[in-house]
Order: structure tokens, then sequence, then C-alpha cells
């Protein structure tokens, strides 16, 4: 008898294809899951007719051994296309189950429906096989129920045009279900055995039913080792060594450490494996997740904690629900819950590291410094102690902050790159220490240990303020250099630059100059008035109230310095001046700093005056 | 020593990295820098596109102006080399901010917009972007002429891909109704916004914090409280949201949970301090005024706090009075401080904020505002905070 859907098939497959499944090789994750599904059913069945009714009895009596998935490949030859059997040795269906679950899918003609159709056996089948017509043009399905001993064997053929067909054979078949697909056009990758393999390994690898594939003479059994974390092992170190060749072989990474992972929430449980090279921020590495056993995603985002990217992970979950997209799971308070776990198993690997190797501890430390300068942000424990392990870039060079801590009185530090780097080596060369805190989480974390800490003194400071550090002149050394302090500030007030006079090291720097952020702001917002049209120049002008001191430069003359002090020795207030300007010039171009059309005038002037005065030095020749 | 283009494509490879933030801003300011040095007007445009970009959603809104401003000339040098929907893209966002610093005149303000409304004309644009915008400066401004009548212009003009994203479009609508004082209107508008289906960068961080002041008023207590919790987790200290903390400030000193609004108090004053665009200065203080108010009618005369060290209070046990340049090298890590003097500061502020936005837009909507904030002192009521936030 010959039967129609009530639905669009061709519309379901398309919803399928765009809307659930990303990729065509799902139908194997499907196939599986249908098969698992239909193993526990059975299970489920006998154990309740444990309590002594008489079809658990029977049931048992008859199936001693089962929970077995066999997978055959077909091959094609010239003339044909390859055949894909699935056979499971499940619960299999009635044929009242099969016009069912026929009749769930006609209702789910939306995407939510679908989802909502997944929640129970026979919806889930329906779907799942579905998915088949995305490699398959037919679909033919042998079916025989284990719920009565006397169950027909029934066959189901549909095919992708809408309809199907229901007969029942005339020979008996173990209790169970089998799936065949014939190779559609263009879909012959996935029905050769190499990738057939890959596939099933990559879906059902953990898988708690054995699952064989057979290709003529070759058996091979695609998950033999079951969960590799809940096998038993003599010893942790062989655990570790096992999972990280696990790991190894997954990833492809040789990982530094394996950190098991579980908690009671969510039922979780899996591997967090230690990677062996920073990743970055953007770039947060992904996880590996299953749903009771079977793979849900390769980039699951929200169960691991944020700060946590010094990890890859591997977990199975059993108790959490999965979103539609199947990459995260519901935000819920379970799922929160479950993330904390993680993080605390985390946390409390580093903390026994931390007890029992701590040199291993700062090794991790110091590749991965990033994620667990966001671990100690977030979490006060992980802060008490990580904090002083963490490395920071100083004015002596790289150190931990425990290191810099003891090697100075305050702790002083700079909140932007360019402002360290314009005066890290004058700082350096005075003993000065000052770090850096211009990466990523380095403010807050020093913000935090301020509150942590209230006596400490931190000291947040511009790049003017290490002026105040640099060593002051004698009332001698003041008056002789008094007037190249005058006229330096005369000259350069117009480029809104301050000047003064110490003595710093190293000598062989004439000037130092530095320029905060209220100056700099003021620099930037000169350059772009240069090339503005009139309306905009005049809003810029009006942007921030008239200049104040904080948007002078600093330049800071080196007493010290042999040329310095030949400028001191100067009494040609011109030439004074230009040099004064071409040491300005110069310091600007040295840091970097782009010159506005006024120092650019300024350069070409002096540049030109010294060639005049260098061809002065030649007498003249007749020519 | 590396190369120009080395140093640049380092920089470039950081700041992908990053997640917006001060050293995002530092690294890209860094970058232009020496673009410009090196005149490479390509490479110093496209690093201002992102400069703009992180500095608007990071509360540096001059620093977008600026490169803004750069590149708008250097677009219009060479428009071929440039694209162009890119920038009247960016531009709304540089033209919406204009108003919040008060020395720019209004007559500045109407002329961008002017250059703007051209810009998109000449592009085939439609004007929705800049009505809002139009529509939303007139509310600070509490013009309801204005509001009322660029309300029906934005509603009535199409819809493109020149259009701010959905989700701030229906906070602004919310806004809007919130204006008129029609807080279920409001709500209902807002409801995509709250269930979580309408959402962006900045929304829902700048819708919750608007709504809890309505809700207090109309008793729906709890609502607020759930609403106050989502945004203090979600603000994330993002200097872009100095007002939003002003206003969560006032939420907690009306319920009298004093100790949270001075930890916002205390984690958002430097960046306060810092901001250059003063309407969103104004704000906070104006919830902090409230708080410490508030915190001193309770019978409290001196707190404990952590004060930026270029804010000089007067006599405050602690500080030092003539303060010169020499004690920045000393920072007073938390000091004691009488609650008297800090409402001083705070309301000399406060005047001080309002008196240059009210002379600029020849109103009195900033002094009224301060004016109409001591009449909440009716709502004032002791509501528990269910958990505590950090």
């Amino acid at each position: 008898m010959e039967h129609q859907f009530r639905i669009n098939l061709q519309g379901i497959i398309d919803l399928l294809s765009n809307n659930l499944y990303g990729e065509s090789r799902v139908f194997i994750r499907e196939l599986l899951q249908n098969g698992v599904d239909a193993i526990q059913a059975r299970s489920q069945l006998i154990d309740k007719g444990a309590d002594g009714s008489a079809l658990g009895d029977s049931l048992r009596d008859n199936d001693i051994n089962f929970g077995h998935l066999k997978i055959e490949l077909i091959p094609g030859n010239s003339g044909s296309l390859p055949v894909l059997s699935f056979v499971d040795d499940g619960i299999g269906l009635t044929e009242e189950e099969v016009h069912r679950f026929l009749a769930t899918i006609g209702q789910s003609s939306k995407t939510s429906n679908l989802w909502k159709a997944r929640e129970n056996f026979l919806g889930q089948f329906g779907i799942g096989l579905l998915s088949c017509f995305m490699v398959s043009e037919e679909i033919v399905v042998i079916t025989r129920s284990a719920r009565s001993e006397d169950a027909p064997t029934l066959e189901w053929k549909g095919r992708s045009d809408g309809t199907y067909k229901i007969r029942v054979l005339n020979y008996s078949i173990e209790p169970g279900t089998q799936v065949y697909l014939n190779c559609k056009p263009g879909c012959e990758s996935m029905f050769e055995l190499d990738e057939l393999i890959t596939n099933l390994v990559y879906y059902g690898g953990l898988l708690p039913y054995k699952i064989e594939v057979i290709s003529g003479k070759k058996r091979q059994i695609i998950n033999p080792e079951g969960i590799p974390w809940h096998q038993e092992f003599p010893s942790e170190t062989k655990k570790i060594e096992y999972l990280l060749e696990y790991g190894k072989k997954t990833f492809d990474v040789d990982f530094i450490d394996a950190i098991p992972l579980r908690s009671k929430i969510g039922k979780v449980d899996g591997v967090a494996f230690v990677l062996p090279y920073a990743p970055t921020v953007a770039q947060n590495p992904t996880h590996r997740v299953y749903l009771k056993q079977m793979l849900l995603s390769e980039k699951a985002e929200n169960l691991v904690p944020n700060w946590a990217f010094f990890v890859k992970c591997i977990i199975n979950v059993n108790d959490l629900r999965p979103t539609a997209s199947r990459e995260s799971f519901y935000e819920d308070e379970k799922l929160q819950k479950t993330r904390e776990a993680i993080g605390d198993n985390l946390r409390n690997y580093l903390f026994h590291l931390h007890r029992t190797q701590p040199d291993r501890l700062r090794r991790v430390i110091q590749l991965h410094n990033l994620s667990i300068k966001a671990m100690a942000l977030e979490n006060d424990d992980c802060f008490h102690m990580f904090m002083d392990l963490l490395t920071f870039e100083t004015s002596k060079g790289n150190m931990t902050f425990g290191e810099y801590r003891r090697s100075t009185d305050q702790i002083r530090y700079v909140t932007q790159l360019d402002a360290f780097r314009q005066i890290a080596p004058v700082a350096a060369a005075q003993q000065i220490q000052i770090l850096n805190a211009g990466y990523v989480y380095e403010e807050a974390l020093l913000e935090k240990y301020q509150a942590l800490h209230p006596d400490d003194e931190l000291q947040k400071i511009q790049p003017s303020d290490l002026s105040h550090d640099l060593e002051d002149l004698s009332i001698e050394e003041r008056e002789k250099s008094h007037h190249l302090a005058q006229l330096a500030d005369v000259v350069l007030q117009p480029y809104h630059c301050m000047t003064q006079i110490r003595k710093f090291q190293p000598d062989d720097l004439p000037v130092l100059l530095t320029i905060d952020g209220e100056a700099e702001f003021r620099r930037d917002l000169d350059r772009s008035k240069e090339v503005a049209n009139e309306l905009w120049s005049s809003i810029m002008d009006h942007l921030s109230p008239a200049a104040s001191i904080s948007t002078y430069a600093q330049l800071c003359f080196n007493y010290r310095n042999p040329l310095v002090k030949r400028l001191i020795s100067i009494r040609d207030k011109e030439l004074l001046r230009r040099c004064i300007e071409m040491l300005y010039v110069q310091s600007l171009l040295l840091g970097h700093h782009p010159l506005d059309a006024k120092e650019m005038k300024l350069l070409n002037r002096g540049l030109l005056g010294l060639i005049e005065w260098g061809l002065n030095q030649i007498p003249m020749k007749d020519s | 020593m590396s190369s120009f283009l080395d140093q640049i494509n380092q920089i470039i490879d950081q700041v992908n990295k990053l997640p917006n933030g001060n050293t995002k801003i530092g690294l890209l300011e860094e970058g232009i820098r020496l673009a410009d040095l090196h005149q490479r007007e390509d490479i110093g445009y496209e690093l201002r596109e992102e400069l703009i970009e992180v500095s608007t959603f990071w509360g540096a809104p001059e620093k977008a102006l600026l490169a803004f401003s750069w590149i708008l000339a250097e677009y219009d040098r060479n428009p071929d080399q440039y694209d162009l929907h890119h920038l009247l893209w960016q531009y709304k966002w540089v033209i919406a901010s204009l108003d919040d610093f008060p020395h720019i005149s209004l007559q500045q303000i109407d002329q961008a917009m002017e250059d703007m409304s051209r810009r998109y004309k000449e592009s085939g644009l439609g004007l929705r972007p800049l009505y809002k915008i139009a529509c939303e400066h007139a509310m600070t401004r509490k013009d309801r002429e204005k509001v009322k009548y660029f309300q029906k212009l934005w509603r009535s003009e199409k819809i493109d891909h020149g259009n701010d994203c959905s989700a701030c479009e229906r906070d602004s609508q919310v806004s809007y109704y919130l204006f008129v004082n029609d807080l279920e209107r409001a709500l209902k508008a807002a409801e995509p916004i709250l269930s979580g289906k309408m959402k962006c960068g900045e929304v829902p961080h700048v819708t919750l914090p608007e709504l809890l002041l309505p809700l207090l008023r109309k008793k729906e207590i709890n609502l607020a409280v759930d609403y106050y919790l989502w945004a203090a987790k979600i603000l994330n200290r993002d200097p872009d949201f100095i007002a939003e903390y002003g206003k969560l400030m006032t939420f907690l000193a009306l319920t009298s949970n004093f100790k949270e609004g001075i930890k916002i108090f205390e984690k958002m004053l430097p960046a306060v301090l810092e901001a250059k665009a003063l309407s969103r200065r104004f704000t906070f203080q104006l919830g902090a005024s409230l708080l410490f108010h508030y915190l001193q009618d309770s019978g409290k005369d001196s707190i404990s706090l952590r004060l930026p060290q270029e804010l000089k209070l007067s006599g405050s046990k602690g500080l030092d009075k003539n303060g010169t340049e020499t004690d920045k090298a000393k920072k007073i890590p938390s000091q004691n401080v009488q609650i008297q003097s800090l409402i001083d500061w705070i309301d000399n502020d406060l005047l001080h904020l309002a008196k240059l936005f009210d002379e600029r837009n020849g109103t009195n909507a900033f002094r009224a505002e301060i004016d109409e904030a001591k009449n909440l002192k009716d709502l004032c009521c002791v509501i528990p905070l269910k958990k505590e936030e950090d």
C-alpha cells in the first residue's frame, strides 16, 4: 500500500540542512545517535521488567547480550554507487511506531518544532533519519521490535520525493534496526572507507557501545578504548602520560600537561590540556564537547571560564541543555555552577603545582602569563597565590612582580606603552624602577593590588614625573646655566614645551623629552587641525578649554652631557637658539613624534643654517 | 631596528588581539604617529578608522573627533582611495558626540550636521540616523517641540544601511517614551531589549540604567533591582558608560545602598576626571551628589576613600592643603574624607558644568535637572539588593 507524506519533504530536508546541520556528514552522527538511543531504550525496557513482570523475564532470557553497532560499506563498482548499512541491536520499531515517527516529523515544519520533536525517542529517530536524505535519494529501514517475541519484521522504504512504502517481510531478523543508504551522486566521498572511519571516530569515538566497521574482509572497532579518562591506571603519572598521548592523537599538539576535570553539577568530566604556546586574547582556544559521549561540538563556547585560555579541553557532558546551534549551552544556573566547578579544577591544579612542583608552576605561568593574569583578576585566591609570580616589563627588564616589589621601595607604573618607551632607558640609568602596565589586565591588576594592600604605596606616573626624580643642580651650577634655561624656555614656548636642567645618566644623552597624555593629545589635535577643513578645524579649537600647563611637553637638559656643557658656555644667543631648536626637533624625531608644520619649518631652517655655517668655515676661492 | 612597516604590522597584530580599552587606543595612536612620521596617509587613514571605532566605544569621543576630522579631509583630497560608506557610517558617531562638548557652539554643531546631511544625500542614504541624533540632542536640551518634530521625521524616514543598528534605534525610542513620561510604552518598546532579543555593544547597557528611576517612581521595586543587578554586571568599567554609572548611583542613593554606590564612585572617578565629554560627567556627578547628600543625611560625617591623585579637596583630613607639584610623588592610598568637602566639590562641579551647557544651549535644562534632583528625596527608601555584585 502506498502512502503520501502530508508535508513537503524536500522543504523539511532543506530546513534540516540549512538550519540544523552545517554539513552533510552529520548524518553519521544522527545514525549513531539513533542506534545508541535504541540500545538504551532496550536496556530500559529490561530494567522496567526487572520488577518481575513476565515481559521482563522473557526478554532477559532471550537477549543476554546486546549493545552493538555494525556499519558495513559495500563499495560501488563500475555500474553502481556504494551502499552503506547501519545495523543496531536496539529496541526496534513496531508498525504503529513507524507511522508515529513519521507523523511527528509531519508536524515539524518549523525549526523550533523540529527541536521539540527531538526530545522524545521517536521524534529523534525520525529527524535523525531525515538527515540521511542529504546523502541518499532512498532510505530503506528494516526493523523488528524487541517488545514482543512475535513482532513482525518490517520494511520501510522512503524516497526524497516524499513517498514511502511499508511492508511486512516474510522472514524474521534479530530485534533491532537496519538502515540502508544508496550513495547520492556527488556524495561519494562520504561512502569511502577512510572518510567513513574518520567520521565515525570523530562523532562516536567515545560512545559506550561497540561500533564496528566492516568492508569486505576488513573489520575495525572504532572505539576500542572507551573514554580515555575513565580508564584505570597503575599511577597518576601513567594516567597523565596516557592522556597526553590521547591529546596528541586528537589535536596533533604536544601539550605540556593534562588536568582531569570533574563537576557533579551537569554531570561533567573530561581533560584540560595545557597548551604549549600562549594563545592570544582574541583567539581563545576552542573546546571539544561530547553530550552523553556523542560529539556535540568542536568549538563549544560557554562551558569553560573565559580566563582559562591556557587550556584546550575535551569534555563529556551528561546533564546540560545544548542550544539549537549545538555550539553552546543554555546560560542557566546549572551551567554557571558547572563552569565554576571547571574553574575550580583548573585553579586547584595550579595550587597543587604551587605546593608540589613550584618550578613547573613557574614555567606554566611564564608561558601563560596572560591567562593567569586574567585568572588572578577574576579570583582573589588566585591573585594572592600568583600575583608575585606574574611577569611584568620593567625599566630593568622583565621580572616577576614579586622580584620587582622586593627590589624597590615604591611601586611606580605607567599605563601606556608609549610613556614607558619614553622614560624607561633614562629611568634604568638612574636605577629607578618603573613598571610597564601598558598591556592587557596589568593596570587592573595593580589597582587590585592597591585595593588589597592599602598600606603599600603604588604610584601611577606620567612620563614628566620622572624628571622630579632626576638630580637637581647645585646653586653654582644653576647660576652658571641660568641663561640657557631662560633662553630655552623662551625659544620653545611657541611649541608648547617647557624646559629644565637636571643631572642624569646616561651622560651621552643631551636631553630627555617627555610628553604626557594631555600634551600628546594637544599635539595630535594640532596635527589634525593642519589638515582638517575649516569647519572641523574650528570645532577642534573648541573641543577643550584653553591650553593649560598640563598640555606642555617637557624638555630636560642633562647637565652631565658634554654637549650641554658646551652650550652653557656659548654666549652667542642666535647660535644657542638654533642649537636648542635642533635638540628639541631631534628629540621629537627620536621619540617617533611626527612634526607639525611649525616644527618641520624649524628642522629645515636649522639644517640649512648648519650647512651655511659649515660652508662659511671654508674660505671662498675665486672660480 | 625593525623597518617602519614591520613596526606597523606588529602594532596592527597586537591591536587585533586586544579588547577595546586604553591599551588598544594607545597602540593605535602610536601607529598613527609612525604613519604620519613616514607620511603614509593610507596607513594613517586605516588606523584612524580603527581608532574612531575604539575610542567612540571606550569613552574618548574627543580622540574619535580628531581622527575623524583628519580622515574627512584626507577623503576629500583623495576620494577614490577610500571607502565612502565607512566614512559616513562613522560620521554619525562623531556628530552624536558633539553635543557632549560644551565649548563647541550650536552653530558649529548645526554646520557639521548640515555637512553630514549633504554627504548622506549625495550618496543616496536616508537621513534617519541624523534625525535620531537631532532628536537626542533636543531631549538633552529638554526642547519638547524639537523632540516631537525630529521624532516624527525620524520615524517616517526610510531604513537603509546607513542606519544605526536596530538595538540602538530601539533604545532611542525607549528614551523618547521616558522623555514624555510614558513608562508603560517605554517598557513595551524595551521588551525585545530586555528579553535579550535585541542587543549590541551598547544595548542593553544604556537602556537598563535609564529605566531605574522611572521604575522606582512607579514602585516597580523588584524589576528595578533586577535591572540594576543586570546593568552592574555588564557595564564592566567601560568609561563609555560613566553617565550610566551616574544613573546607577542615583538608584543606589535612593535605595540606601550606599556601599555599592561608593564603590562605583571610587572605581569610575578617575575615568570621569579624564573624560572630555562633559555632559557624561554631569550625569555621573548628579548621581554622586545624591549619593553623598543622602549618606550625610544618614548621619555620616566622613568616609575612607581612594581618590585620584589629581583631585584636591579642601578641608579634608589627610590631604595636603598646599598641594604643590612635588606631592604628586606621594600617593595617599586611602584617605579619610569629610563628606561635606566631597559634596562641595561635586556640587560646584555640577553647577559649573550646568552653566557651561546651559549657556551654550541657551536653555536652563541642566540647571533644572540639578534642582529637580533635590525633589527626589520623597522616593528614598531602603531596598536591599538580592545579591552583591562587584
